[in-house]
């Protein structure tokens, strides 16, 4: 028998090494059950028999930085050591404010993003870090499925940018993995993007031996799927029209093909708060519904009654719909999605805007 | 119309002139063992079709060593090929063609192998390099949506996709949110269950061939994460302007941990050892800051770095006047928890007294030590004297 390997990579913040994705996976596993055959089966039994997910988490790589670098956050800001670097404008904008609590969101949060955009070794370390979890679960699936490929990712907010990074990365250095995972000999069967923020973060600076910046583009990046060079069968990205995370260089290709990529963007919430969170994401049958037929490979998943019972759950649970939420927000940024964006106007919308959520 | 056009795109790749037969969903699926077994046309986990009799009968064939030689391999594909190709399951319907579509894969990769150049001996182990040329992913399951006018087709049975040989099991209708609907069928259930058998044999075969590589692969990732988590972490810090500096003045790449280190207006807390008298050696705190200097980091994971910088040094006793001179920084990332890393300083002091002779100064990487408080730490030795 083979199990369905879901890599699950994380957003921006601190989280717990051994635990964090477990909400996540909890989450999934719940929904998955109110769709037969799945409903029969305990959640122990599905993650013993069905599915494995394999948490990638990149954090560490941040907090080395973060620990350090907050007790200096003044001198960063004013010295002059820093000036001229592409983060000192938004270091200062920070300094300057009086709300701590905005201070503390930028610190826990903010800065990872931060860094991921402006740091070239921060980069090229969260990168090393992920490809390595990456293979890891690749060697543990080829294993005990006897060479099936069953390997799905769903990512999530900084998560989809690293994640992009990294299988580009990894794929173009064919010296370190012999060709294994060149796309004639694998291709990701998935990838599912939750607040997709590879466009807005894409790298302005080299980080690979074998591939240049433009490479990492994410329209015309070898994640474009449909294509026997693309590293992945298909490409789903999700957003939330409510979360502020996805309305700065939002992603929206316009010529990707149908058949392998789906953009799906969904209007229901209940607290603005919860807008950008996993859970509330993946908790839409518009999302998890078409996240399990891909994962299981079964486009016949979902009965029309069960279907009509996820409707009706998300009416309950989410029984807000999206209108001109965050209008302060909104103020801040051109809502165009080509247009380009500052590094401090970025870093100040960030914090304000992960300020209004969990 | 549409289905000829449906078919014609999913179901025949490029093959000109071909028409498949399509089979009732409802004759397959009012099968007994359609229910059971009936995962054969999708990509569930379960897979309870390996279960199946049929399926089974594959498990007869003999398992390859973890370290097979081509010799083996060959024989093993040979096996799978010989199991196929007299099939009774092939012979009606779609069968015939299923088989042969089956058949043009597996001798693709036979003659791949016997293309390999030079040949390896038939005594030793396949190394990667030969398998490379032969192993692929064609033997995975697809699956594939197809929008025509309005309606749209999916299909979660779709083998060596868009190849002359493409082979499609099932095709449903999706229509809204929900799960898709039966359509046609293009095998039988244990057409289906054969092929896949077929299939899943030739894929275990490669995972052996790929599986000493991924491991080699994961290694070789574990070495380049250590060099990271060395270089950044144990390696000699950088404060906030030296790391973004460095990220752009040194030589790396995600899987080359950079070698080299700019050290640049780097203050470090230490002590000053005045060394002019033989008998009595006075100590200072004092306060360093290596103007410039390199470091470099030695072992594939960065495991130990030397470096030299220029330093100034200032203590709290005036009539040490300024120091100049040069400093050794050393230290090794696996010992950095427990020792921290040093720096050695030989300074020329401008004493009030009028001497100008050498004085030593060693420092530890207490930033590395003790993360929080340093900036009280260094505001407090430069408030009474300002910074150099």
């Amino acid at each position: 028998m083979a199990r369905t390997y879901v890599f699950l990579v994380h957003g921006v913040g601190k989280h717990a090494a051994d635990t964090w994705s477990d909400p996540w996976q909890r989450v999934l596993i719940d929904k998955l059950r109110t769709f037969a055959p799945y409903s029969r089966r305990s959640p122990e039994e599905l993650e013993r028999e069905s599915i494995r997910f394999v948490p990638i988490g990149y954090d560490a790589v941040f907090e080395g930085f973060r620990q350090r670098w907050q007790n200096l956050a003044g001198a960063l800001a004013s010295s002059d050591f820093a000036a001229g670097t592409a983060a000192h404008g938004a270091l200062a904008w920070v300094a300057d404010q009086s709300d701590d609590a905005l201070k503390n969101v930028f610190w826990e949060k903010v800065l990872d993003a931060l860094l991921w955009a402006t740091n070239p070794h921060a980069r090229a370390a969260v990168i090393a870090r992920v490809s390595k979890q990456l293979v890891d679960g690749l060697v543990a699936m080829n294993e005990e499925n006897q060479g099936e490929n069953t390997a799905h990712i769903v990512a999530h907010s900084l998560g989809t940018s690293v994640t992009h990074d990294a299988l580009i990365a990894l794929r173009a250095a064919a010296g370190v993995h012999g060709g294994t995972l060149e796309p004639a000999r694998f291709q990701w069967r998935s990838v599912t993007m939750l607040a997709n923020t590879s466009r807005l973060l894409e790298p302005r600076f080299d980080v690979s031996d074998e591939l240049d910046p433009a490479d990492f583009k994410v329209y015309g990046s070898a994640m474009k799927p449909g294509a026997r060079s693309s590293l992945v069968k298909s490409y789903t990205s999700v957003r939330q029209r409510v979360d502020p995370i996805t309305w700065p260089r939002r992603f929206q290709p316009m010529d990707w093909p149908n058949s392998a990529y789906a953009d799906i963007e969904t209007v229901h919430f209940d607290q603005l708060a919860g807008v950008h969170d996993f859970e509330t994401y993946v908790a839409n049958p518009f999302v998890h519904l078409p996240l399990f037929q891909t994962l299981m490979g079964d486009s016949r998943l979902g009965k029309p009654e069960e279907v009509e019972r996820a409707l009706k759950d998300l009416d309950r649970d989410f029984p807000r719909v999206a209108d001109v939420e965050f209008p302060q927000l909104r103020a801040l940024i051109d809502l165009d999605p080509n247009r380009p964006i500052s590094l401090r106007q970025l870093v100040e919308f960030l914090v304000k805007a992960f300020r209004e959520l969990h | 119309m549409l289905l000829s056009i449906l078919l014609a795109a999913l179901a025949q790749g490029t093959t000109p002139g071909a028409e498949w037969q399509v089979l009732p969903p409802e004759s397959v699926e009012a099968q007994t063992a359609f229910e059971r077994f009936g995962d054969a046309y999708s990509g569930a986990p379960e897979a309870n079709w390996k279960s199946a009799g049929l399926a089974r009968a594959w498990g007869e064939l003999e398992d390859l060593p973890a370290t097979p030689t081509l010799a083996e391999v060959s024989a093993a594909i040979a096996a799978a090929r010989a199991r196929v190709a007299e099939s009774a399951v092939f012979d009606e319907h779609n069968g015939p063609r299923i088989r042969r579509h089956l058949l043009l894969e597996i001798d693709g990769v036979l003659r791949a192998m016997a293309l390999t150049t030079p040949a390896p001996l038939d005594s030793e182990p396949l190394d990667w390099e030969t398998a490379r040329t032969f192993v692929s992913g064609r033997f995975e399951r697809e699956s594939a949506t197809l929008t025509v006018d309005d309606a749209t087709f999916v299909t979660d049975s779709m083998f060596f996709a868009g190849e002359p040989s493409q082979v499609v099991l099932r095709l449903d209708l999706k229509s809204g949110l929900g799960g898709a609907t039966p359509f046609a069928y293009y095998a039988t259930l244990e057409q289906a269950i054969e092929f896949r058998a077929a299939a899943a044999r030739m894929l275990a075969i490669f995972g052996t061939l790929v599986q000493p590589q991924l491991e080699r692969t994961a290694q070789r990732l574990g070495e380049i994460d250590a060099g990271w988590t060395n270089y950044l972490e144990h390696g000699f810090s950088q404060y906030p302007w030296e790391s973004w500096a460095n990220g752009w003045l040194t030589d790396f790449a995600w899987s080359r941990p950079p070698r080299s280190q700019w050290v640049l207006l780097h203050p470090e807390l230490g002590l000053v050892f005045d060394t002019r008298s033989t008998r009595s050696a006075e100590m200072e705190a004092a306060l360093l800051v290596h103007g410039l200097g390199y470091v470099r980091y030695f072992g594939d994971e960065r495991d130990w770095f030397a470096g030299l910088s220029a330093t100034a040094s200032i203590t709290d006793d005036a009539s040490y006047g300024w120091g100049f001179g040069p400093t050794l920084h050393f230290g090794h990332a696996r010992l950095a928890s427990r020792v921290p890393h040093v720096s050695v300083s030989v300074l020329w002091h401008d004493f009030e007294d009028g001497g100008n002779e050498p004085v030593l100064a060693a420092t530890l990487d207490l930033w590395r030590l003790v993360d929080r408080g340093n900036e009280l730490l260094y505001s407090s030795r430069l408030a009474p004297r300002g910074a150099p």
